[in-house]
């Protein structure tokens, strides 16, 4: 082999290791406009951003706690619940922001927070940990609404946060506002960088002074503050706090960060690429309903997406030795 | 000769990594039976030219031959069904198993049906006693420390009968003891004609046991001695391109310490299994050096100082005040940092590059609560390329991936780290093992630096001219008690290997 030959293949595999993700979404989006003229239209990528929208959100909550080399497989029980909490408190008279902030973010977070402090004082993995608390939370939701969906809250709530501002839609501007605080975060903070240690090799972290524990729970706190998030804006798009909504939807969180290039052994993921990841699957959902694909072939085909576009990273990736 | 006298030939390896090369042009020949030394500095390309044997790399260019035959695409399985078995400096052993299963794993990989493990057990305990080693087959691999670990996984390849046995700083980490043990096992694996390849950076080992020496030097091979012609001081001219004396260029002064205050001081500390009745004390800008054989109980104090391990009784006087440090993070806040005899599970994180690396204790240190706060990136970029030069650390740019470097560098940016902490007190495990006397100097230069500015150093070493090199006072371990202490002063290794053996 030429050393030229070696050298530009080395070079490709540098520049899939930032942007392959991107150019996998690239190729598809190609693809799919082919086969359907409607695919680009206004209207059309509007509607995928909002649908995706929901899936960049969890799939950046769920980015941390797969960066621990842990999992969180509590999101779809805890959007389920903090949408339940956040409509019971106006129900009972609260605000739409205080109920959102308390009854969504904050207690989102709290849900996480005991995911957390669950996996760093018991020492057990964390998919048995969320595979408890998946359950745990979701029957808290049913017994908390007694199995009905509730609805009977103020409208304006569901306005403000599955409306538009101008000719936007809210989603997507709460979607870019968390976006750039999370990424600051995971860049630029020292907490940020102590989850990133913790993942990459948590005894040599420790050793280094890294308060583990800490960045730990925060890792699965984000997870629970973005579940919760996720849990407004679905209840609002909805129009009613369903106690079996979000079923299911940690795999699309877990999809979108493995898509976006968030390495399953922990320390390495990125908030755009998991960003990318999740319109990727936002894209496949939205195209087989516009080509008219029967449901039943639409899981098919997405857990064939899911596969091979992580094994095309590892390929393409494991070339650069 | 004739062409079977060779089990292993390679003519012109090359290999590149992203385009740069690891491996230039190597050739070398091992004959049947032989101890083959491989030696040079970090970098010079032995671990490369090892994995590539062991089919963990495929070579860019050259011929390699096998047993005469010319191998193409070797993996680690085909490798290992040729004859050659790795001991790896970093030791891959699983820890959870016990010593009886950890012999009989590929036994267990294969087998279908069910396996006679009381057979199994008693064929392992005798082939271990056959090599002079006494263990326990029940016992399991975590509780044997890094010496006994490297022994056992020797044995182990002579017991899945290897006829190839490539062995990376075999010594690195056994106590004098041990390495005697292991020189009688290659006598034996000698008499069983298996071929060893020995790479080392302790020539006096080399000049002791090999049969030849191949000198590599930046991907090279660039001389070859038969058994008559080994000598050291060649070889060393060899290795670093220009004449130099073994001697360290840099001479240790021991220095009076009886006006300086005591900064750290241990009584009667015991702690898990090991550690008994331990008692130090260092002074402000002395540095004490901690002998003993492996298993001494010398790491498992350290741990316990800094809060890894739970500590039992005794007391710990830190700057004139009681204390217990509860966490690693607790000793860094307070200023005493640890750094570890295992770099690759506790030194590096390998998913940072190389200035990430190097910034952590840092910027946990200066933060708030050890948690919050900002990345100083200007700081970061400035202290690796600070670290860059002062240390001499070979790296191409300070985002290079700590994966990609020498032993040598790793260890010096495992180092470094600590150097920004603003430590009172630096506690070294080890801190040369396994690599080259280049790498060397620069770390005990940095060290005595240290020391000069005022910070009290304890160094944990096995290798007694280290510790005689290096410190100021030594303190002999035994069976988790410190049963000696010496000023280094006029002192003979006699009297020191007696007070840790005898």
């Amino acid at each position: 082999m030429s050393k030229e030959n070696t050298k530009s293949k080395i070079n490709f595999s540098r520049f899939w290791e930032k942007y392959g993700t991107l150019m996998i979404f690239v190729i598809l989006i190609f693809i799919i406009s082919l086969l359907s003229p409607y695919f680009l239209t206004k209207n059309n990528i509007t509607q995928v951003l909002v649908q995706s929208s929901i899936f960049m959100i969890i799939g950046m909550g769920q980015m941390f706690a797969i960066l621990t080399s842990g999992i969180d497989l509590s999101v779809g029980s805890t959007m389920a619940l903090t949408g339940i909490v956040t409509a019971k408190l106006m129900v009972a008279g609260w605000g739409i922001f205080p109920a959102v902030i308390v009854g969504g973010l904050l207690f989102g977070a709290f849900l996480g927070f005991i995911n957390g402090t669950l996996v760093s004082f018991t020492k057990l993995p964390p998919f048995i940990i969320t595979l408890g608390t998946l359950n745990i939370y979701r029957g808290i939701s049913l017994v908390l609404s007694e199995g009905r969906p509730i609805f009977n809250y103020p409208y304006e709530f569901n306005m403000k946060f599955a409306g538009y501002l101008g000719e936007i839609p809210i989603p997507i501007i709460i979607v870019i506002i968390a976006a750039v605080i999370i990424h600051i975060f995971a860049k630029y903070s020292k907490a940020g960088r102590s989850i990133y240690a913790f993942g990459g090799n948590n005894k040599a972290a420790w050793i280094s002074g890294v308060r583990i524990n800490k960045a730990n729970i925060l890792a699965f706190t984000i997870s629970g503050l973005m579940a919760g998030l996720a849990g407004i804006l679905m209840t609002a798009r909805v129009g009613a706090a369903e106690p079996l909504a979000g079923n299911g939807y940690e795999l699309f969180a877990i999809a979108s960060t493995a898509i976006g290039g968030t390495s399953f052994f922990g320390g390495v993921g990125s908030i755009p690429g998991t960003l990318i990841g999740a319109l990727v699957v936002g894209v496949i959902n939205n195209a087989l309903n516009i080509l008219n694909v029967q449901t039943y072939y639409q899981q098919i085909v997405t857990g064939v997406v899911i596969v091979g576009t992580v094994y095309a990273n590892k390929v393409i990736l494991s070339k650069k030795d | 000769m004739t062409k079977s006298d060779y089990i292993i030939k390679a003519k012109n390896i090359k290999k590149l990594f992203s385009g740069v090369a690891a491996l230039d042009d190597i050739t070398f020949s091992l004959k049947k039976g032989d101890i083959h030394a491989i030696v040079g500095e970090n970098g010079a390309g032995k671990s490369t030219l090892i994995k590539i044997l062991g089919g963990i790399y495929q070579p860019t260019g050259g011929i390699l031959e096998i047993k005469g035959e010319e191998v193409k695409n070797l993996t680690p399985q085909k490798s290992k069904e040729l004859g050659i078995s790795i001991v790896h400096q970093e030791l891959s052993v699983i820890d959870t198993q016990t010593i009886v299963e950890s012999f009989n794993i590929s036994k267990i990989s294969k087998g279908i049906g069910f396996l006679n493990w009381k057979k199994l057990r008693k064929d392992t305990e005798i082939f271990l006693k056959s090599l002079d080693l006494n263990f326990d087959p029940l016992e399991k691999v975590s509780s044997l420390t890094m010496g006994e670990k490297q022994l056992l996984e020797i044995a182990r390849c002579v017991y899945e009968s290897s006829e190839i046995i490539i062995m990376d700083e075999p010594t690195s980490s056994l106590s004098e003891a041990e390495i005697e043990i292991l020189f009688k096992i290659i006598d034996k694996l000698k008499e069983r004609n298996i071929s060893i390849i020995y790479i080392s950076h302790k020539l006096n080992e080399i000049k002791k046991i090999s049969d030849n020496v191949t000198v590599l030097r930046d991907g090279k091979t660039t001389s070859f001695f038969s058994k008559e012609e080994i000598d050291i001081d060649k070889i060393v001219e060899k290795m670093v391109g220009k004449k130099l004396s073994m001697k360290y260029s840099y001479e240790k002064q021991v220095k009076d310490f009886s006006n300086s205050e005591t900064v750290f001081k241990v009584d009667n500390l015991s702690s898990g299994k090991k550690v008994k009745d331990v008692s130090f004390y260092v002074r402000k800008g002395e540095i004490i050096g901690m002998f003993g054989i492996v298993g001494s109980g010398r790491t498992e104090t350290m741990r316990s100082v800094i809060g890894v391990e739970k500590i039992k009784s005794g007391t710990i006087n830190y700057n004139n005040k009681n204390v217990k440090f509860k966490s690693p993070y607790d000793a860094l806040k307070n200023g005493v940092g640890y750094i570890s005899e295992d770099r690759r599970s506790e030194g590096l994180v390998f998913t940072f590059d190389a200035k990430q690396n190097n910034s952590l204790p840092y910027f946990i240190k200066n933060s708030i609560k050890g948690f919050w706060g900002w990345n100083e990136f200007k700081k970061e970029k400035a202290i690796m390329k600070y670290a860059k030069d002062l240390f001499k650390i070979k790296i191409n740019s300070i985002n290079d991936d700590v994966l990609t470097l020498s032993g040598g560098n790793q260890q010096k940016i495992v180092i470094s780290k600590w150097f920004y902490t603003n430590s009172n007190v630096l506690i070294l495990d080890e801190p040369t093992r396994g690599i080259d006397v280049g790498a060397k100097e620069d770390i005990y230069k940095f060290i005595f630096d240290l020391a000069e500015k005022g910070l009290s150093i304890i160094i944990i070493s096995s290798e007694l001219p280290e510790i005689k090199m290096v410190s100021d006072r030594i303190y002999v371990f035994k069976e988790g008690k410190t049963i000696a202490e010496f000023e280094n002063k006029n002192i003979t290794d006699n009297e020191i290997l007696k007070a840790a053996t005898a």
